[in-house]
Protein backbone atom coordinates (compact mmCIF):
# COMPACT_ATOMS: atom_id res chain seq x y z
CA UNK A 1 0.00 0.00 0.00
CA UNK A 2 1.24 3.83 -0.96
CA UNK A 3 -1.26 4.97 1.95
CA UNK A 4 -3.99 4.65 3.85
CA UNK A 5 -4.79 2.01 6.40
CA UNK A 6 -5.00 -1.93 5.53
CA UNK A 7 -6.90 -4.14 7.77
CA UNK A 8 -6.39 -7.98 8.37
CA UNK A 9 -9.73 -9.64 6.59
CA UNK A 10 -10.66 -13.00 5.50
CA UNK A 11 -9.84 -12.12 2.32
CA UNK A 12 -6.55 -11.16 3.11
CA UNK A 13 -5.00 -7.35 3.77
CA UNK A 14 -7.40 -4.96 2.34
CA UNK A 15 -7.37 -0.83 2.22
CA UNK A 16 -9.62 0.70 4.17
CA UNK A 17 -10.84 2.80 1.20
CA UNK A 18 -12.37 -0.26 -0.36
CA UNK A 19 -13.68 -2.22 2.44
CA UNK A 20 -17.36 -2.90 3.48
CA UNK A 21 -17.59 -4.35 6.65
CA UNK A 22 -20.86 -6.14 8.69
CA UNK A 23 -21.68 -4.14 12.44
CA UNK A 24 -23.87 -5.96 14.96
CA UNK A 25 -26.47 -3.20 15.52
CA UNK A 26 -29.03 -5.15 17.15
CA UNK A 27 -29.56 -8.78 18.61
CA UNK A 28 -32.07 -10.03 20.88
CA UNK A 29 -33.88 -12.99 21.63
CA UNK A 30 -37.47 -13.34 21.52
CA UNK A 31 -39.95 -15.85 21.54
CA UNK A 32 -43.26 -14.52 19.58
CA UNK A 33 -43.47 -15.19 15.71
CA UNK A 34 -44.24 -11.66 15.09
CA UNK A 35 -42.99 -8.35 16.66
CA UNK A 36 -41.32 -5.35 16.05
CA UNK A 37 -38.46 -3.30 18.11
CA UNK A 38 -36.66 -0.37 17.17
CA UNK A 39 -32.99 -0.27 16.44
CA UNK A 40 -30.24 1.83 16.77
CA UNK A 41 -27.37 2.82 14.20
CA UNK A 42 -29.47 4.31 11.61
CA UNK A 43 -29.93 1.69 10.02
CA UNK A 44 -32.61 1.61 7.29
CA UNK A 45 -33.48 -0.65 3.47
CA UNK A 46 -30.35 0.40 2.01
CA UNK A 47 -28.18 -0.37 4.43
CA UNK A 48 -28.64 -2.97 6.73
CA UNK A 49 -30.37 -6.67 6.81
CA UNK A 50 -31.68 -8.57 9.44
CA UNK A 51 -32.02 -12.10 9.81
CA UNK A 52 -33.45 -14.89 12.17
CA UNK A 53 -31.44 -17.16 13.85
CA UNK A 54 -33.59 -20.17 15.45
CA UNK A 55 -32.57 -21.33 18.96
CA UNK A 56 -34.61 -24.33 19.04
CA UNK A 57 -33.15 -26.42 15.52
CA UNK A 58 -36.62 -25.48 13.57
CA UNK A 59 -37.05 -23.21 10.35
CA UNK A 60 -36.53 -19.43 10.92
CA UNK A 61 -39.02 -17.55 10.12
CA UNK A 62 -40.54 -16.34 6.74
CA UNK A 63 -40.31 -12.45 7.28
CA UNK A 64 -37.72 -10.41 8.56
CA UNK A 65 -38.11 -6.62 7.35
CA UNK A 66 -36.11 -3.83 8.06
CA UNK A 67 -37.18 -0.13 7.62
CA UNK A 68 -36.35 3.33 9.02
CA UNK A 69 -34.90 2.49 12.85
CA UNK A 70 -36.83 -0.54 12.99
CA UNK A 71 -36.89 -4.20 12.26
CA UNK A 72 -40.03 -6.09 12.32
CA UNK A 73 -40.66 -9.84 11.34
CA UNK A 74 -43.40 -12.28 11.25
CA UNK A 75 -44.55 -15.66 10.25
CA UNK A 76 -46.44 -16.68 6.89
CA UNK A 77 -47.76 -20.16 8.13
CA UNK A 78 -50.26 -20.48 5.62
CA UNK A 79 -48.81 -23.58 4.10
CA UNK A 80 -47.96 -25.53 7.45
CA UNK A 81 -48.56 -24.89 11.08
CA UNK A 82 -46.68 -22.46 13.49
CA UNK A 83 -45.09 -25.42 14.90
CA UNK A 84 -42.68 -26.16 12.04
CA UNK A 85 -41.26 -22.75 12.63
CA UNK A 86 -39.10 -21.83 15.08
CA UNK A 87 -40.98 -19.71 18.66
CA UNK A 88 -36.75 -19.19 20.29
CA UNK A 89 -34.86 -17.42 18.09
CA UNK A 90 -32.50 -14.46 17.99
CA UNK A 91 -33.43 -11.25 15.58
CA UNK A 92 -29.78 -9.84 14.41
CA UNK A 93 -29.44 -6.64 12.20
CA UNK A 94 -25.80 -5.93 10.13
CA UNK A 95 -25.44 -2.80 9.31
CA UNK A 96 -23.73 -2.80 5.96
CA UNK A 97 -23.18 0.52 4.71
CA UNK B 1 -20.41 12.05 16.93
CA UNK B 2 -18.85 14.34 19.32
CA UNK B 3 -16.12 12.16 20.34
CA UNK B 4 -15.09 8.25 19.69
CA UNK B 5 -13.67 6.66 17.17
CA UNK B 6 -15.39 5.77 13.64
CA UNK B 7 -13.66 4.54 10.44
CA UNK B 8 -15.63 5.25 7.10
CA UNK B 9 -14.72 4.54 3.60
CA UNK B 10 -14.68 7.20 0.82
CA UNK B 11 -18.23 5.67 0.21
CA UNK B 12 -19.33 7.25 3.73
CA UNK B 13 -19.91 3.69 5.21
CA UNK B 14 -18.99 2.99 8.74
CA UNK B 15 -15.82 0.61 8.94
CA UNK B 16 -15.19 0.33 11.85
CA UNK B 17 -16.48 2.64 15.25
CA UNK B 18 -16.53 2.30 18.61
CA UNK B 19 -20.25 1.40 18.94
CA UNK B 20 -21.11 -1.45 17.15
CA UNK B 21 -19.30 -4.92 16.91
CA UNK B 22 -17.83 -5.78 13.71
CA UNK B 23 -18.17 -9.21 12.19
CA UNK B 24 -14.88 -11.37 12.08
CA UNK B 25 -14.03 -14.84 11.06
CA UNK B 26 -13.68 -17.75 14.12
CA UNK B 27 -12.78 -20.69 12.04
CA UNK B 28 -13.22 -22.22 9.19
CA UNK B 29 -14.00 -26.08 8.58
CA UNK B 30 -14.67 -28.59 5.82
CA UNK B 31 -17.83 -30.82 6.24
CA UNK B 32 -18.83 -33.90 4.49
CA UNK B 33 -22.81 -34.24 4.23
CA UNK B 34 -24.96 -37.03 4.48
CA UNK B 35 -26.63 -37.60 1.12
CA UNK B 36 -30.23 -37.48 1.84
CA UNK B 37 -31.83 -38.83 -1.90
CA UNK B 38 -30.73 -41.44 -3.52
CA UNK B 39 -31.59 -40.03 -6.77
CA UNK B 40 -30.70 -36.41 -6.34
CA UNK B 41 -27.25 -34.22 -5.09
CA UNK B 42 -28.65 -33.39 -2.18
CA UNK B 43 -26.87 -33.56 0.93
CA UNK B 44 -27.46 -32.32 4.63
CA UNK B 45 -25.33 -30.92 6.96
CA UNK B 46 -26.47 -31.08 10.79
CA UNK B 47 -24.90 -27.60 12.15
CA UNK B 48 -25.55 -26.32 15.78
CA UNK B 49 -27.05 -22.69 15.23
CA UNK B 50 -26.62 -21.63 18.81
CA UNK B 51 -26.09 -17.65 18.47
CA UNK B 52 -24.19 -17.32 15.20
CA UNK B 53 -24.68 -17.75 11.41
CA UNK B 54 -22.82 -19.82 9.56
CA UNK B 55 -21.34 -18.95 6.25
CA UNK B 56 -20.97 -20.96 3.16
CA UNK B 57 -18.82 -21.33 0.25
CA UNK B 58 -20.93 -21.99 -2.68
CA UNK B 59 -19.21 -22.45 -6.41
CA UNK B 60 -21.28 -21.24 -9.52
CA UNK B 61 -24.19 -23.34 -9.77
CA UNK B 62 -24.09 -24.65 -6.05
CA UNK B 63 -26.67 -23.75 -4.10
CA UNK B 64 -27.33 -24.20 0.23
CA UNK B 65 -30.39 -23.64 2.09
CA UNK B 66 -31.72 -24.05 5.94
CA UNK B 67 -34.71 -25.67 6.53
CA UNK B 68 -36.65 -26.99 9.46
CA UNK B 69 -36.28 -30.32 7.95
CA UNK B 70 -37.17 -33.27 10.21
CA UNK B 71 -37.44 -30.64 13.11
CA UNK B 72 -33.98 -30.51 13.25
CA UNK B 73 -31.25 -27.68 12.86
CA UNK B 74 -30.41 -28.47 9.63
CA UNK B 75 -29.00 -26.81 6.29
CA UNK B 76 -29.10 -28.47 2.78
CA UNK B 77 -26.70 -27.87 -0.41
CA UNK B 78 -26.23 -29.90 -3.38
CA UNK B 79 -22.58 -30.15 -3.39
CA UNK B 80 -20.63 -32.42 -0.68
CA UNK B 81 -17.97 -31.51 1.02
CA UNK B 82 -18.30 -27.73 1.65
CA UNK B 83 -16.46 -25.29 3.34
CA UNK B 84 -18.10 -23.36 6.32
CA UNK B 85 -16.99 -20.28 7.90
CA UNK B 86 -17.89 -19.61 11.50
CA UNK B 87 -18.34 -15.70 12.36
CA UNK B 88 -18.50 -14.20 15.29
CA UNK B 89 -18.60 -10.72 16.92
CA UNK B 90 -15.81 -10.21 19.36
CA UNK B 91 -18.13 -9.70 22.50
CA UNK B 92 -19.08 -13.52 21.59
CA UNK B 93 -15.32 -14.61 22.70
CA UNK B 94 -12.62 -13.79 24.65
CA UNK B 95 -9.85 -11.83 22.93
CA UNK B 96 -6.88 -11.22 24.61
CA UNK B 97 -5.52 -8.01 24.25
CA UNK B 98 -1.99 -7.48 21.98
CA UNK B 99 1.20 -6.04 22.96
CA UNK B 100 0.76 -4.24 19.78
CA UNK B 101 -1.96 -3.29 16.75
CA UNK B 102 -5.56 -1.50 17.00
CA UNK B 103 -8.04 -2.85 19.42
CA UNK B 104 -11.19 -0.33 19.69
CA UNK B 105 -13.21 -0.64 23.17
CA UNK B 106 -16.55 -0.01 23.18
CA UNK B 107 -18.10 2.23 25.84
CA UNK B 108 -18.65 -0.72 28.42
CA UNK B 109 -15.19 -1.84 27.94
CA UNK B 110 -15.64 -4.69 25.24
CA UNK B 111 -13.06 -5.21 22.64
CA UNK B 112 -15.18 -4.79 19.26
CA UNK B 113 -12.14 -4.94 16.65
CA UNK B 114 -8.89 -5.77 16.83
CA UNK B 115 -6.24 -5.55 14.12
CA UNK B 116 -5.34 -9.37 15.13
CA UNK B 117 -8.47 -11.08 14.02
CA UNK B 118 -9.92 -11.42 10.35
CA UNK B 119 -12.57 -9.15 10.17
CA UNK B 120 -14.91 -10.63 7.43
CA UNK B 121 -15.74 -7.77 4.52
CA UNK B 122 -19.18 -7.70 2.27
CA UNK B 123 -18.86 -8.19 -1.09
CA UNK B 124 -22.38 -7.67 -2.06
CA UNK B 125 -25.78 -6.29 -0.63
CA UNK B 126 -29.20 -6.29 -2.39
CA UNK B 127 -32.58 -4.28 -0.81
CA UNK B 128 -34.77 -6.74 -2.83
CA UNK B 129 -33.92 -10.18 -3.55
CA UNK B 130 -37.86 -10.64 -4.42
CA UNK B 131 -37.45 -9.63 -7.71
CA UNK B 132 -33.75 -8.97 -8.28
CA UNK B 133 -30.53 -10.79 -8.91
CA UNK B 134 -27.29 -8.92 -7.58
CA UNK B 135 -23.66 -8.74 -8.82
CA UNK B 136 -21.53 -9.57 -5.82
CA UNK B 137 -18.51 -9.10 -7.44
CA UNK B 138 -16.47 -12.09 -8.85
CA UNK B 139 -13.87 -12.63 -5.70
CA UNK B 140 -17.31 -13.24 -3.90
CA UNK B 141 -18.19 -16.66 -2.10
CA UNK B 142 -19.83 -17.05 1.06
CA UNK B 143 -23.35 -16.61 1.77
CA UNK B 144 -25.27 -17.60 4.90
CA UNK B 145 -28.86 -19.31 4.11
CA UNK B 146 -29.75 -16.95 7.11
CA UNK B 147 -29.09 -13.48 5.49
CA UNK B 148 -31.59 -14.86 2.07
CA UNK B 149 -35.04 -15.80 3.35
CA UNK B 150 -37.25 -17.59 0.68
CA UNK B 151 -39.56 -20.29 0.63
CA UNK B 152 -39.90 -23.95 -1.05
CA UNK B 153 -43.05 -25.41 -0.57
CA UNK B 154 -43.69 -28.39 -0.51
CA UNK B 155 -41.19 -30.98 -1.86
CA UNK B 156 -42.47 -34.48 -0.56
CA UNK B 157 -39.45 -36.68 -1.19
CA UNK B 158 -39.69 -39.91 0.48
CA UNK B 159 -42.61 -38.53 2.47
CA UNK B 160 -40.53 -35.97 3.97
CA UNK B 161 -41.32 -32.15 3.50
CA UNK B 162 -38.26 -29.44 3.32
CA UNK B 163 -39.82 -26.66 4.95
CA UNK B 164 -38.87 -22.94 5.18
CA UNK B 165 -35.95 -23.60 3.02
CA UNK B 166 -33.49 -20.06 2.65
CA UNK B 167 -31.70 -20.17 -0.37
CA UNK B 168 -28.28 -19.10 -1.36
CA UNK B 169 -27.92 -20.17 -5.09
CA UNK B 170 -24.64 -18.80 -7.25
CA UNK B 171 -25.35 -18.71 -10.34
CA UNK B 172 -22.51 -17.26 -12.47
CA UNK B 173 -19.11 -15.68 -10.94
CA UNK B 174 -20.73 -12.63 -9.81
CA UNK B 175 -24.46 -13.13 -10.06
CA UNK B 176 -26.45 -14.51 -6.88
CA UNK B 177 -29.95 -15.23 -5.74
CA UNK B 178 -31.87 -15.99 -3.59
CA UNK B 179 -34.31 -18.55 -4.98
CA UNK B 180 -33.56 -21.13 -7.76
CA UNK B 181 -34.73 -24.74 -8.27
CA UNK B 182 -33.84 -27.22 -5.36
CA UNK B 183 -32.47 -30.47 -6.66
CA UNK B 184 -33.86 -32.67 -4.16
CA UNK B 185 -37.38 -31.13 -4.42
CA UNK B 186 -38.83 -32.95 -7.16
CA UNK B 187 -41.36 -31.69 -9.86
CA UNK B 188 -43.69 -31.00 -7.59
CA UNK B 189 -40.75 -28.47 -5.62
CA UNK B 190 -41.99 -24.82 -5.93
CA UNK B 191 -40.79 -21.62 -4.60
CA UNK B 192 -43.41 -19.86 -2.29
CA UNK B 193 -43.25 -16.23 -0.83
CA UNK B 194 -39.88 -14.71 -0.14
CA UNK B 195 -39.88 -12.90 2.87
CA UNK B 196 -36.66 -11.17 4.30
CA UNK B 197 -35.69 -8.91 1.18
CA UNK B 198 -32.33 -7.33 2.12
CA UNK B 199 -29.62 -10.25 1.51
CA UNK B 200 -25.51 -9.69 1.67
CA UNK B 201 -22.70 -11.63 0.21
CA UNK B 202 -19.98 -11.73 2.05
CA UNK B 203 -16.45 -12.55 0.92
Amino acid sequence: MTYGIEIKTADGDQNISSLFSAQIVYETQHTSQSGSDSVPGGVTISNAIGICIPLDGKAPLTDVDISNDLVSWFLDDSAFGSSHYTSNFLIRVYRIF
Amino acid sequence: MSYGFKVTNPNGSVVIDDEYPAVFLENETTLSGTKLFANYDTYGYDLSLTGYAPFFEIPVGKWVGYTGFTSQPFFIANLSPVNVRKTVKLTDITVTPQDYGTEVYDAAGNIIFTSSEQLIPVKGFSEDLVSNQFDAGVAAKWCSPTSASGEVFPSDVSGQNLVGVNVCFRLTDSVWENRGEIAGSTTSGSLGPFGSKNSAIFA
